[in-house]
């Protein structure tokens, strides 16, 4: 009677089999595509040639002269310098607010959440028609006096009208991250530092900020990450214009790729994108570590 | 320094659910009271209530004669020891400590003062840079008893300050606990749900079920008088037996029930003879049962033959529990370690006369 208890043998079978279908296809649709746009990063790939031509390290030496790249290197940078600060405070800001017994906090924690349940295309489009010189947020605007201004093809506001989307669009997502770690910080926490005459300012900078480091944590690294790859909004709503004041690097591999098809070009580029999110997260993850206490 | 005047408090929440139902306490300065009951009696609350974290529905509190009931928690001068210690996990012992002086922008050197003269008071000098997670459940409790010193509080507040730790450690800051009271003669309050924690530290108890308090008295007080059958079974470890009977007269009184009948000690005669024909609970201690074969000297009931079932021996004295005859409620009786039964053993005993507890049937009252 040992049919309860499975060989260790049988474990190991039936692993392998579940483990086997996902790992396929994680196979065919991300690594072999990762090791494979390495592999042309070296070369002039066609798309319909028979033979391809190797060039070597050539597509990287070419990426560091191309003033194009830099412009896409230094858009990407100021997106995300511009992105991560405020869509993390933001988003904990907001977790603080709709974590405190306020009325009809269902109601707004659905209505923060809404943006990051919605397709970015969508949403791209919608804030198309905001940022349109006869749009929403001109009209707004023009009660206050100001004058009419088309964001996205204006080279000073491109950059800075697809920022504000997407910190709208993420900051609800993030703020449910905020919440799971703020649930999980003692109320007596609170209670003591009520007692020792902390104001709600206070508790917030001296207990909810350091307790939810390892959420933060995470919430830097995912927007980061989002940032650095940054591409639907701007293809929806700029391709890369006006005079590439909002091509990015992911717009700028996706133009390179798809558009002039050199793909070796474009892989190249990728490889250096994802060289870049690397060291970013290696240097996050050393000097911010997630939990240090 | 302090007294707090409690008077017709209540606590009642949107749900209709009343956790207090209207206490009157008085503490003196310098007190140590103990809150104690089975849980849900309402304990935390009233704390939470003299903290200021919980609203006040009803009655009034006063500090020193102060109307508190809408006073902020900050401008209480109290300080609290929470159940889980609530200490800030990113801060060292000595930022633990000083956060609240920090708070009061007291100078430096004052803070600096404070917290190792506190530190050194709890024996937590060499831990003072350590982060909590360091720290084993008692030190960590002391270093949040030490912010509560730091504060030099009118009053302690205490909410199961012991309950995560383990039951020797527990006795061990028990003791500390007192030690520190003798040395800050503050007024302290103090809830447990442990009836032996309460007895061993409160100059005052306060016994407390289903939001109202049963009686407050200190603590060799509800061992020998009880008011009531809920405080003569709460307070005592074994808890008190209960045999219900029937007070009959013969050539005096005497309570009869299956197998037993016991004579009514004189003080009680005149005040049970309004209970003659009816029934009454009586109650007597584990320790107030003897082998009648051993004691000869004390005044013992008639005989009440007994059949022992399970024998715990703890080593410094052994529990016997026994069932009357007949009757299905299991009893016990507390031997020296040197007497030891063994189950299944008929015995003859006698409970002392002296020691013996009836309570109203209606009313659970205490019969005095």
């Amino acid at each position: 009677m040992k049919r309860n208890s499975s060989t260790k043998k049988e474990q190991q079978f039936w692993a392998y089999t579940f483990l086997f279908f996902p790992l396929m296809l994680l196979a065919i649709f991300v690594f072999i595509p990762i090791l494979f746009s390495l592999v042309i990063s070296f070369f002039d790939w066609e798309l319909m040639a028979s033979q391809q031509n190797f060039l070597g390290i050539n597509n990287f030496i070419e990426i560091f002269g191309d003033k194009i790249f830099y412009k896409a290197m230094l858009n990407t940078v100021l997106y995300t310098i511009g992105v991560v600060p405020i869509q993390t405070m933001l988003a904990l800001f907001l977790a603080f607010v709709m974590n405190q017994k306020i009325r009809g906090r269902t109601f707004f924690r659905t209505a923060f959440y809404i943006p990051a349940v919605t397709s970015s295309v969508v949403t791209s489009i919608i804030f198309v028609a905001i940022y349109s010189k006869e749009g929403l947020l001109n009209s707004i605007l023009g009660i206050f006096g100001f004058a009419a201004n088309d964001w996205l093809t204006n080279p000073h506001t491109a950059l800075i009208s697809i920022m504000m989307l997407n910190i709208w669009t993420t900051s609800g997502y993030f703020m449910v991250s905020f919440l799971a770690g703020l649930q999980n910080i003692p109320n007596s926490l609170y209670e003591a530092a009520k007692l020792e005459g902390a104001t709600k300012r206070q508790q917030f900078w001296h207990i909810t900020v350091p307790m939810v480091r390892p959420v933060t944590y995470f919430v830097v690294v995912m927007s980061l990450i989002g940032c650095f790859q940054v591409f639907d909004q701007v293809f929806v709503m700029s391709d890369g214009g006006p005079n590439n004041a909002t091509t990015t690097m992911s717009y700028y591999v996706y133009q390179n790729a798809f558009r002039y098809f050199r793909l070796g070009y474009g892989a190249a580029t990728a490889i250096v994108l994802a060289g870049i999110i690397m060291i970013v997260t290696v240097i996050q993850k050393k000097y911010f570590p997630p939990n240090p206490y | 320094m302090a007294t707090i005047e409690i008077k017709n408090l209540q606590k009642t929440y949107p749900n209709n659910h009343y956790a207090i139902k209207g206490i009157d306490v008085s503490i003196q300065e310098g007190e140590f009271v103990v809150l104690v009951g089975p849980s849900g009696c309402g304990k935390s609350t009233l704390l939470r209530m003299i903290a200021g974290l919980e609203d006040i529905s009803g009655g009034d509190l006063f500090f020193n004669d102060k109307l508190m009931n809408s006073v902020h928690p900050k401008d209480r001068n109290i300080a609290m020891v929470f159940q889980n210690y609530a200490l800030y996990p990113h801060m060292t012992v000595y930022d633990n400590m000083a956060f609240g002086l920090k708070l009061k922008k007291m100078p430096k050197a004052e803070i600096y003062q404070r917290v190792t003269d506190a530190a050194k008071t709890l024996g937590l000098t060499e831990y003072i840079d350590r982060l909590p997670k360091e720290m084993s459940g008692g030190q960590r409790q002391r270093v949040a008893i030490g912010r509560a010193i730091v504060r030099q509080p009118d009053v302690f507040l205490f909410d199961e300050p012991l309950s995560n730790l383990d039951a020797k450690l527990r006795v061990q800051m028990r003791t500390e606990i007192k030690r520190l009271h003798r040395k800050l003669r503050n007024t302290m309050v103090y809830v447990t749900h442990d009836q032996i924690e309460a007895m061993a530290m409160g100059d005052k108890i306060v016994i407390l079920k289903d939001g109202v308090v049963h009686q407050i008295d200190s603590p060799i007080n509800l061992f020998r008088h009880p008011q009531n059958k809920f405080v003569a079974g709460f307070i005592g470890s074994p808890a008190m037996n209960f045999v219900s009977g029937e007070i009959v007269k013969e050539e005096g009184l005497y309570f009869v029930t299956q197998g037993m009948k016991i004579s009514i000690p004189p003080p009680l005669q005149v005040s049970m003879e309004k209970y003659l024909g009816k029934s009454v609970d009586m109650g007597f201690r584990p320790e107030y049962v003897y082998d009648k074969g051993l004691e000869k000297e004390r005044r013992l009931s008639t005989d009440v033959e007994i059949e022992i079932l399970v024998v715990e021996n703890v080593g410094s004295e052994t529990y016997n529990h026994f069932r009357l005859n007949g009757m299905d409620t299991i009893y016990s009786y507390r031997s020296s370690s040197s007497n030891v039964h063994i189950p299944g053993e008929k015995l003859t005993v006698g409970i002392d006369l002296e020691r013996l507890h009836f309570f109203d049937v209606e009313t659970e009252k205490s019969i005095l």
